[in-house]
């Protein structure tokens, strides 16, 4: 994510989340140890959610950092309010740290059970008027078990929602795999989500991958006609942005296309300038995350909008931006 | 004479909030859109606010609906030629109110709506 990358992030005082998600076995828990062990992770703690009853994470993670452990269902549905409840308490904590009473959390990271969508757990944390005020989703970590066959990654929803949702992915287990069939995952990956920075990961350690247009043909040789719809469907429009678009004719704009079609844009990221300075926007399907005010230096930067969307006609809505520009 | 606070509830047609009303100034809560902070400058949050509000209701005509601010700014009211009103508390739901009045959703995508933007220019 932009702002990350540019270590910004102290001009926010918002709490800030990691959610690390994968599917089944996908290999969240080994990174989240890798990650931990070779990181300084001041003033961090770490939730650990499971689907099972009696967990074994926590233990497996537990010496690092402080870990809290929520068992037994998961904090996208079931376990939603005492996740809530919980990042209700960190704020708490957080507003009585300026009375010098504690000690102050400002990071915190979510490892998801592998059956929960991060989008809703984002979703939980926007609505709420109060946490979003203070807590800012900063990045949606995703792993994929490369191991995995490639129909199963296309075939189940859920890895499908993870996928789209993410803002890192990282393809686990690369030592156990094929260079061609490492290769047709990332192709995958990207077409899924063009947004997203690939990592490839080997027991924990992760890696940039960067994407070469050869190998994009492999991947579409591989797909049906009927797939390849189907994924075809998914798109991403960067609209660029002028740099004095109005800011109040992008809101217009962008209330309304989302009220219309929230169910079909995934994601929205977007540099804009609005009334107070440079603002960066994300949201995931009709949802805005509280917005991010910029340092000045933002002002000369290209302003785009980015919406990653599917069943809507790409062209169609290339038209109707010109509504701001 | 009522002493202390007396907090009353009114629900607007909004279904996602049962509003807090103040009990003294009587208007509802203020709504915490994302549009709005941090984004509006500081010292008038309200005159961003009110020039959406003008810019909207060129757009909402196209549907033959109207929209002001109530005489208030902290909400927006939105009507058609009808004469039905309703207040709503932000976008999403003037959005969802517009559904409501018209029986389809305003689509962005539609010609009519961003063709209203040029014609003003």
């Amino acid at each position: 994510m932009v702002v990350t990358k540019l270590g910004i992030n102290s001009l926010d005082n918002r709490i800030k989340i990691t959610i690390v998600s994968g599917y089944l076995g996908a290999g969240k828990t080994t990174y989240l140890q890798h990650f931990m062990n070779h990181q300084v992770c001041k003033n961090t703690v770490l939730l650990v959610n499971e689907f099972a009853q009696d967990g074994v994470d926590d233990i497996l993670l537990s010496g690092q950092l402080p870990v809290i452990n929520i068992s037994d269902g998961c904090i996208c549905c079931t376990k939603k309010m005492e996740f809530l409840e919980y990042l209700r308490s960190l704020c708490n904590r957080k507003t009585s740290k300026k009375l010098g009473t504690s000690e102050v959390i400002t990071h915190l990271v979510v490892e998801t059970s592998g059956v929960s969508d991060p989008a809703s757990i984002y979703d939980g944390v926007v609505k709420d008027l109060s946490l979003s005020k203070h807590i800012l989703i900063e990045k949606i970590i995703v792993l994929v078990d490369s191991t995995s066959d490639l129909s199963e990654l296309k075939e189940e929803p859920l890895i499908n929602n993870q996928i789209i949702s993410a803002d890192e992915l990282i393809l686990s287990k690369v030592d156990l795999i094929s260079k061609k069939k490492g290769r047709v995952l990332f192709n995958f990956l990207r077409l899924a989500n063009k947004s997203a920075m690939i990592f490839s990961s080997v027991k924990g350690e992760k890696k940039l991958l960067r994407s070469k247009d050869k190998q994009s043909v492999i991947y579409r040789q591989s797909l049906g006609p009927e797939e390849k719809k189907q994924l075809d469907k998914i798109f991403a429009l960067k609209i660029k942005l002028k740099q004095d678009t109005n800011w109040n004719d992008l809101v217009i704009w962008l209330s309304a296309l989302l009220h219309c079609h929230g169910k079909d844009i995934m994601r929205v990221k977007g540099l804009v300038m609005s009334p107070n300075g440079p603002i960066f926007i994300q949201g995931i399907k009709n949802h805005i995350q509280k917005l991010q005010l910029l340092p000045e230096e933002y002002a000369l930067k290209q302003k785009y909008l980015l919406l990653i969307g599917r069943n809507i006609d790409k062209d169609s809505i290339k038209a109707s931006a010109s509504f701001v520009n | 004479m009522i002493s202390g606070l007396v907090f009353l509830s009114v629900e607007l047609k909004d279904p996602r909030f049962v509003s807090p009303m103040c009990s003294s100034c009587g208007y509802p809560e203020v709504s915490e859109y994302w549009a709005d902070f941090p984004a509006s400058r500081e010292s008038n949050p309200l005159r961003d606010k009110l020039e959406r509000l003008k810019k909207l209701s060129l757009v909402l005509d196209r549907y033959g609906l109207t929209c002001d601010d109530g005489g208030a700014g902290y909400y927006l009211q939105i009507g058609n030629k009808m004469g039905r009103t309703e207040l709503v508390l932000d976008l999403e739901g003037l959005w969802q109110e517009a559904e409501n009045m018209l029986g389809k959703p305003i689509d962005p995508l539609d010609v009519g709506f961003h063709g209203s933007n040029k014609t003003r220019d």
